[in-house]
C-alpha cells in the first residue's frame, strides 16, 4: 500500500442566511457577526435560481428547490473548476452530501397528492426527488462527474460524516478531488419534530450558553468544500486553505444520558489521535451549541472534559447563533468556518468576550484572527456525534 | 485490496419474500420459489392488481422478544441482523463493542413510520411524544446499534437501490482503516406507498411477473426485506477462530451521471468507472470474474443496458460468464436487494450452486448472455461480481472470492 495522501481544502460553496455563497458566510466572520451575531435563525430568501446563478448550461438546473439551491451555490462558487476538467478526470471526481432529513418535503407532497388527490395527478418524474440520493446524484449529472456518489443519511451529523468519508475516499487515493457536504432545508416535519421534543425556542433567538437561552431557531442551509489531494491541488494550481486532518464519528449520545460527555470526549479525543494532536494544540472550536438548555449543558461538560483547565483559554465560536439549527448542514457550515479561521483570518490576534457558564468564564471569539487548528464537532438531538479537525496548510 | 488487511464474511442473515434464514433462502432460490404475491394498498396506484415480494409471516417478536416500536425496514433490518450475528458466533452485545460498528443501507428507510408520524402532525394528535428520533433515515442505525450493543461506526447510506452494495463499501473500508474489527452490513427496505405509486406511474413496475433479460419483460416488481452480512478483518476472525465464508475482495462506486431520466443505452461509462475500480482493489482480471450475480430488474432498458455493459468490460469472456438474476424470484428489495445478492453470491461459492434467472422463456436477441435460464446449475466458482445499479444512476459494485485459508 503506498503513502496515504493528505486531504486538503480548495474550495468552498455555501448558501445559507447569511447570505448566498462562501464569501458571504466569511464575510460574516470577519465582521464577527456570525459568531456572536444573536440572528434570530434563517430561512433563505425563496428565489428563482436563474436570479442568483445565470448559467448558459442548462445542465445546470433543477425544478427541485433546494437542488437547485445547491446547482446555484455550486456553479457560482466551484463551477469554473468543475467545468474545467477534461472527461478523464472527471472519472476520479466524486459527489458526497449528507442530509438529516433528505429533502422529506418532496416524498410527503408526493405521498399527500398520491393518497388525497388520486395517482393520476402524481407527476411521475418528480418520484425520484422523493429519494434522499436525488441532490447528490444532480450534482454529479450537472458536471458529469463520474466518480463516488454517496448520500449520508445519519442524522444531524451527516454533513460531517459526509466530510468524512469524502476525506478517506481521497487520502485513499479513489477520488483526486470530491465534493463533500451537507444539506438540509426546513420543512413543517422537522418545524414539528423540534416543536413536539421542546427544544424550539419561544422567544426567535439563539443564545449559545446564555443563562436566557430558551432553546433553538429552525434554519436551513448547504455548504460544500472541495477536497482534494495536496498532489491533485498542486497540479490544478489551487491553494490550499485547510487541511483535513482528523476525524471520528459516534452514535447514541444523549445529552440527558450522564455519561454522554465522557463518551463525545473520548471521540474527540480519537480526532485529535487522527490528526496527530493534543487538545493543547487546539486554538478555536467551531462548537454545535444552538441554544438549547440540555445541549448547551452537555457542551459544556464536554467542553471541559477535553480541555480541561485550559477551557477558559480556548477560543469557542457558536456560529448557530446566526444561521440557527440548520440541521445536517450545521456541521459543514461549521466546517466552513473552521476553513476560514486557519485559511484566510487575518494573521494577528483574535478578540473574545467572557460569558461566565457554570462557574467558568468562556471566551466566545468576536473577531477571528488567523488559527493553527481547529476543532468541529457536530452534536445532535438525534444522539449523533462528530468531531472533525482542520489544520492550517503545510506551505 | 490495497491493504494488507483481508476482509472476510464470518455471518449471513435474511429475511426475505422466500425464506427466512440462510438455508431455507438457499434451498427456496435453487428450486426457482416465487415470492411475488398480490398485495393491496388503501390507496389507487393505476394498477388494478398489485404484486409484490412481501416477507410471509414476519413477526419480529419471534426473533426478539419484547421489541421496542420501529418501523417495518428496521424490524426486518433487527431479525436479519441478529441471525447474522448467531451465524457468525458472535454474541451481543459483543465483547469488544468500541471496535464493533454498521452501516444500514436504505432506499426509503421506515417510510410506514414517517407516514403515521406525519399524520400524527397534520391532525395535531401526536405532539406530546418524544419524537426527536424522527430523522428521515437516520435512527435506523441507532436502532440496531443499541439493539446490538454496537459502539464503533455507525452509519447510514441512501444510495437508493444500490444502497446495500454502499454499505458494503463503507464497512469494508472502515475495517480496512483500523476503526472497526467487525461490521454489520445491513440492507433492508419495505414497500411504501410513494416508491409503489413512484415506479407505477413511471411503468416500471410489471403487471404478473419479473422476467429479466426475457424478451417480454415488462418491468420489476417492488419487494421488501432485511439482509445482514457480518464482516470482519482476517485478523479478528481468526483470532476468534471464526468460520470465514468468502471474502469481500473488491468494491467499486460510482455515478451514471446523467440524470433521473437521461440514461442512454450507450452510455456505460458511469458503471465502468465502478467496475474499473471493483476489479483494481479485488486485484482481479476481467477473466477472473466467473459468475455475475446481476442487478437484472426485469425493466427493459436497465436489463439491455446491463447487458451491454458487461459485454464490454468482461468482452469475449462475457458468453463465458453465467449471468444470475434473482430478482425474477424476490422482486426488487430496493436497498435490500443488493445484500440479497451478496448472500445469494456468498451461499454460491461454499455450495457450488448457480441460481436461476426464473420466468425466463424467450430470448431477447439484445440480452444473449448466459441467464441461467429457470434451472439452477452446479458449477465450482472463484470469483463472483455483484451488481447494484440506483435510481440517480448509482453504481455499486462488489466482488466476492471464495475463501481459501
Amino acid at each position: 500500500m503506498g503513502p496515504r495522501s493528505r486531504v486538503v481544502v480548495t474550495g468552498a460553496a455555501a448558501f445559507s442566511c447569511c447570505g448566498f455563497g462562501a464569501e458571504a458566510f466569511w464575510r460574516l466572520l470577519r465582521d464577527s457577526t456570525a459568531v456572536n451575531g444573536n440572528v434570530g435563525g434563517g430561512i433563505l430568501r425563496r428565489f428563482t435560481p436563474l436570479e442568483i446563478a445565470p448559467s448558459n448550461d442548462p445542465k445546470v438546473k433543477s425544478d427541485h428547490p433546494l437542488a437547485a439551491r445547491l446547482l446555484a451555490a455550486i456553479e457560482h462558487d466551484l463551477g469554473q473548476f468543475l467545468k474545467g476538467l477534461k472527461p478523464d478526470e472527471k472519472e476520479s471526481v466524486g459527489v458526497v452530501l449528507g442530509s438529516a432529513y433528505g429533502h422529506l418535503d418532496s416524498y410527503l407532497s408526493y405521498y399527500q397528492m398520491g393518497t388525497e388527490q388520486g395517482y393520476q395527478f402524481v407527476n411521475p418524474r418528480h418520484f425520484p426527488s422523493t429519494l434522499p440520493n436525488f441532490c447528490t446524484c444532480e450534482v454529479n449529472n450537472a458536471y458529469s462527474l463520474w466518480g463516488s456518489s454517496t448520500t449520508v443519511a445519519s442524522g444531524l451529523t451527516a454533513g460531517l460524516e459526509a466530510i468524512e468519508y469524502a476525506a478517506a475516499a481521497v487520502e485513499r487515493g479513489e477520488e483526486t478531488a470530491i465534493l463533500a457536504g451537507g444539506l438540509d432545508e426546513i420543512n413543517d416535519y422537522n418545524q414539528e419534530t423540534l416543536e413536539a421534543a421542546g427544544l424550539r425556542s419561544p422567544s426567535g433567538v439563539v443564545r449559545p450558553f446564555a443563562p436566557d437561552r430558551d432553546g433553538t431557531v429552525p434554519g436551513e442551509g448547504l455548504a460544500v468544500l472541495l477536497l482534494q489531494s495536496e498532489e491533485g491541488a498542486r497540479r490544478t494550481g489551487r491553494r490550499p486553505l485547510a487541511e483535513i486532518c482528523g476525524f471520528a464519528s459516534a452514535h447514541g449520545i444523549r445529552w440527558k444520558d450522564p455519561s454522554a460527555p465522557s463518551r463525545a470526549a473520548k471521540t474527540v479525543r480519537q480526532a485529535l489521535a487522527a490528526a496527530a494532536l493534543d487538545s493543547k494544540d487546539v486554538d478555536a472550536v467551531f462548537l454545535s451549541a444552538s441554544g438549547s438548555i440540555e445541549g448547551d449543558e452537555f457542551e459544556f461538560m464536554l467542553l471541559r472534559e477535553v480541555f480541561d483547565k485550559q477551557l477558559p483559554s480556548v477560543l469557542l465560536c457558536p456560529i448557530k447563533a446566526a444561521i440557527g439549527e440548520c440541521f445536517a448542514a450545521s456541521g459543514v457550515l461549521q466546517s466552513l468556518g473552521a476553513v476560514y479561521a486557519v485559511g484566510l483570518a487575518p494573521e494577528g490576534p483574535s478578540s473574545d468576550i467572557g460569558l461566565p457558564f457554570n462557574g467558568t468564564e468562556l471566551r466566545l471569539a468576536q473577531q477571528l484572527g488567523r488559527r493553527s487548528a481547529a476543532l468541529v464537532y457536530s452534536s445532535g438531538y438525534d444522539g449523533t456525534f462528530s468531531a472533525l479537525v482542520v489544520c492550517r496548510p503545510s506551505a | 485490496m490495497d491493504n494488507a488487511e483481508r476482509i472476510v464474511v464470518t455471518g449471513m442473515g435474511v429475511v426475505s419474500p422466500v425464506a427466512i434464514g440462510v438455508d431455507a433462502f438457499h434451498h427456496a432460490l435453487a428450486a426457482g420459489e416465487n415470492g411475488i404475491s398480490v398485495v393491496e394498498f388503501p390507496w389507487e396506484t393505476g394498477y388494478k392488481v398489485l404484486r409484490a415480494g412481501c416477507v410471509k409471516n414476519f413477526n419480529l417478536a419471534q426473533f426478539f422478544p419484547d421489541p421496542p416500536q420501529m418501523g417495518r425496514a428496521s424490524q426486518l433490518a433487527v431479525a436479519a441482523s441478529m441471525l447474522a450475528l448467531r451465524d457468525a458466533g458472535l454474541d451481543f452485545p459483543p465483547a469488544h463493542s468500541d471496535r464493533s460498528g454498521l452501516v444500514v443501507g436504505t432506499a426509503m428507510g421506515d417510510v410506514d413510520e414517517f407516514e403515521t408520524a406525519w399524520q400524527g402532525f397534520r391532525h395535531a394528535h401526536a405532539r406530546n411524544g418524544d419524537t426527536r428520533d424522527l430523522m428521515r433515515l437516520g435512527n435506523m442505525s441507532d436502532r440496531l446499534a443499541a439493539i446490538f450493543g454496537l459502539e464503533g461506526p455507525n452509519h447510514v447510506v441512501a444510495s437508493a437501490c444500490a444502497a446495500g452494495n454502499h454499505a458494503i463499501a463503507w464497512s469494508a473500508e472502515l475495517l480496512k482503516r483500523g476503526e472497526a474489527d467487525v461490521m454489520l452490513a445491513v440492507g433492508t427496505d419495505t414497500i411504501g406507498f410513494v416508491d409503489m405509486l413512484g415506479f407505477s406511474r413511471l411503468r416500471l413496475q410489471a403487471p404478473e411477473r419479473c422476467q429479466p433479460f426475457d424478451l417480454h419483460r415488462k418491468g420489476t416488481i417492488l419487494a421488501e426485506g432485511g439482509a445482514t452480512l457480518v464482516l470482519e478483518t482476517l485478523s479478528s476472525a481468526r483470532r476468534r477462530r471464526a468460520n470465514i465464508l468468502a471474502e469481500v475482495a473488491g468494491y467499486g462506486i460510482s455515478c451514471d451521471a446523467a440524470g433521473p431520466f437521461a440514461s442512454r443505452l450507450d452510455d456505460t461509462r458511469g458503471m465502468r468507472v465502478a467496475f474499473e475500480r471493483a476489479l483494481r482493489s479485488a486485484q482481479n482480471s476481467s477473466e477472473e470474474i466467473d459468475h455475475v450475480s446481476a442487478h437484472g430488474s426485469g425493466t427493459r432498458l436497465n436489463d439491455h443496458k446491463e447487458t451491454v455493459f458487461l459485454k464490454q468490460v468482461l468482452g469475449p469472456h462475457a458468453y463465458k460468464v453465467p449471468v444470475s438474476a434473482i430478482k425474477s424470484m424476490l422482486g426488487h428489495a430496493q436497498g435490500a436487494a443488493p445484500l440479497f445478492e451478496a448472500i445469494a453470491s456468498v451461499i454460491t461459492l461454499n455450495r457450488g450452486v448457480i441460481y436461476p434467472t426464473t420466468n425466463y422463456e424467450a430470448p431477447d436477441p439484445a440480452c444473449d448472455l448466459d441467464y441461467v435460464p429457470n434451472q439452477a446449475r452446479e458449477q465450482r466458482l472463484e470469483t463472483i461480481l455483484s451488481n447494484s445499479f440506483g435510481v440517480g444512476g448509482n453504481n455499486a459494485l462488489v466482488i466476492f472470492r471464495r475463501w481459501q485459508g
